[in-house]
């Protein structure tokens, strides 16, 4: 069991947390001061601490970015546990350094749970609401890169050859930092298909229209896109438009193609119904998609296939869902096409492991998936026998069955990204 | 029994998040027998009193500011009172706003700078916005509610109950379920 120091100046408050952890069999170490918290912390170096925001004095927020500064505290695992519980407080948390974000009142187990978890991830990862784990990046501002790419190592092409997808030509591309600032893009990527990462694209958009964002759904998809299909949507346009005309970026035409959901009033960018159409190419995607990022909050892009419009679209995204069910072709893929990413420049901190679970049975369990791909998964998506009623109605379970698992794990995965 | 035991704030106090034209105000309300909407409905008290107060300007309200033992804030001037829990923000008699038979009607209002969406407990033979135009309380309770600052749609304050200051309502929608 661990040694955890608990940081509170609610003398009360320290004492129930204390025992809680104590009858879990941890050692804990109470201070009712920031400062006299740091020096504990540097002396006895816990395997943990738990830290208040307000605080008379020095406020956990600071206490938290001293220990992150000071080598001998630089690695404790940090839960901040608060009463202020809005989300620009769990971020505020975050950025400062913590690993995770309690609010009060917190349950024993809750606690418990959240511990365990932090202590299993340990300093390099955040863990979210619902035990969802996550990679901190490593640079929340990398260098920028030189307007002019340089030519890629041969890794790159090696990396997606050996994905057996046709090698493409992406030197021309921005990369995501030669685009002014992050575009507020989410690319959801399965190099498998039937793992259900259309359903996925679709539920996340329909996810921020509930929460009352302005949201353009993109088909990259060059096997007859299925998003009109599910949401029974006519569609008289679509992007090969734009490659007939010689892949030329046209900001008019592009909003011309776009379609709107009535009910919703999102707007979706769909695919040729003709299978193998000729794609994008990468630089009309990314012009693509900075010109909806300028005009929508949010920019969902379903990218099938690793193309050149969906390097495009990853290396602008803001965040990378990747897609995967749980047998062993998909993992293997998986794997392979991690790999594939960090070769392509996308940093791992972007991108969210989403295990779908596309059957009623488990094939490989999670634990055994997280151990292969050496790193953990962001969300797990449960099994739900639902989704041909919800493409018959025309409506997105997170529409028609808000309260529903698959509905609520959708939204966990999108509170995982901040965008 | 040892799942179910919450660490809390001190018994008898009640966290909240009280939001003003210009500041984010968190403290602890001393609910010495009445509940924090009774306390704010109380038509001979001008302000409320808080225990460990933080001030944070509304436009960066992640930020800590001053903080202070105690201090009372005016309750016309507030706009807007968000709780965590929804159990906080029912009065002592809880009938108006909870029951088996009640329904939970969508409502939209505009508030001081605030846009905000969230439900309405009430009977179902209780028209709503006869309820929000007529009620004699100041501050009525939306549960589940989350209100977003204009101007600055960053900026979203959620909470199992917010309590509105009806005096500061300038419009309000009552939505279709």
């Amino acid at each position: 069991m661990a040694r955890i120091l608990v940081i509170d100046d609610d003398a009360n408050l320290l004492q129930m947390v204390k025992l809680m952890l104590e009858r879990v069999g941890h050692q804990v170490e109470i201070s009712d001061s920031g400062e006299e918290g740091i020096a504990l912390a540097a002396k006895n170096q816990h395997e943990l601490a738990i830290i208040d925001v307000m605080m008379p004095g020095l406020s956990g927020y600071d206490v938290v970015r001293r220990m992150r500064e000071d080598s001998r505290t630089a690695r404790i695992p940090i839960i901040i546990l608060t009463a202020r519980s809005q989300p620009m407080d769990k971020h505020m948390a975050l950025e400062a350094g913590a690993n995770a974000f309690l609010s009060k009142p917190v349950t024993s187990h809750e606690l418990t749970d959240r511990v365990d978890a932090v202590l299993r991830a340990g300093v390099n990862y955040r863990v979210h609401t619902g035990l969802l784990t996550e990679p901190i990046p490593r640079s929340p501002t990398p260098p920028p890169r030189p307007s002019s790419v340089p030519p890629r190592p041969p890794s790159q092409l090696q990396a997606i050859e050996t994905l057996e997808q046709p090698a493409v030509d992406f030197s021309d591309a921005l990369s995501a930092d030669t685009i002014k600032g992050r575009l507020p893009i989410m690319t959801v990527i399965s190099l498998r298909g039937g793992t259900g990462s259309t359903t996925i694209a679709v539920n996340l958009a329909f996810t921020l229209v509930n929460r009352g964002r302005q949201v353009c759904l993109v088909d990259l998809s060059t096997s007859s896109g299925h998003i009109p299909l599910h949401l029974h949507l006519p569609s008289p346009h679509n992007w090969s438009e734009l490659v007939a005309k010689g892949n030329t970026f046209d900001p008019r035409i592009v909003n011309q193609l776009l379609i709107e959901h009535p009910p919703s009033g999102m707007a979706v960018l769909p695919a040729p119904a003709i299978p193998g159409t000729p794609t994008l190419s990468t630089i009309a995607t990314q012009n693509i998609l900075q010109e909806l990022g300028s005009t929508y909050s949010h920019v969902v892009v379903d990218a099938p296939h690793l193309d050149s419009a969906s390097i495009g679209a990853l290396l602008v995204a803001r965040a990378v869902v990747v897609v995967m069910a749980d047998d062993l072709l998909s993992i293997q893929s998986t794997g392979q096409f991690l790999t594939a990413l960090q070769n392509l420049g996308v940093e791992m901190g972007r991108v969210r492991v989403v295990l779908n679970q596309i059957r009623p049975t488990r094939d490989v369990p999670p634990d055994t998936i997280q151990k292969a791909l050496k790193r953990p998964l962001s969300a797990e998506i449960p099994y739900t026998p639902d989704h041909a009623n919800a493409i018959r109605r025309g409506m997105p379970l997170v529409v028609s069955d808000p309260e529903g698992a698959y509905a609520q794990a959708i939204q966990q995965l999108t509170r995982t990204m901040t965008m | 029994m040892i799942g179910t035991q919450k660490a809390t704030i001190r018994k008898g106090y009640v966290a909240g998040d009280y939001l003003t034209a210009s500041y984010r105000i968190n403290g602890e309300a001393d609910l010495h027998g009445d509940p924090l909407m009774d306390q704010l409905n109380h038509h001979m008290e001008l302000f409320i009193q808080l225990e460990r107060m933080f001030i944070s300007p509304l436009l960066d309200p992640a930020s800590l500011g001053a903080n202070y033992e105690s201090g009372h804030v005016r309750k016309s001037n507030l706009e807007l009172v968000v709780l965590s829990e929804p159990e906080s923000g029912l009065p002592r008699r809880q009938g108006q706003y909870k029951g088996p038979d009640h329904a939970q009607r969508p409502v939209f209002l505009i508030v001081g700078g605030f846009e905000v969406n969230g439900m309405l407990n009430l009977h179902p033979s209780v028209n709503v916005g006869n309820f929000i135009r007529t009620t004699p309380e100041q501050f009525i309770p939306l549960f589940n509610a989350r209100a977003v600052l204009i101007g600055h749609r960053e900026i979203v304050f959620e909470g199992g109950a917010i309590l509105v200051n009806r005096g500061q309502i300038e419009a309000f929608c009552v939505l279709k379920k």
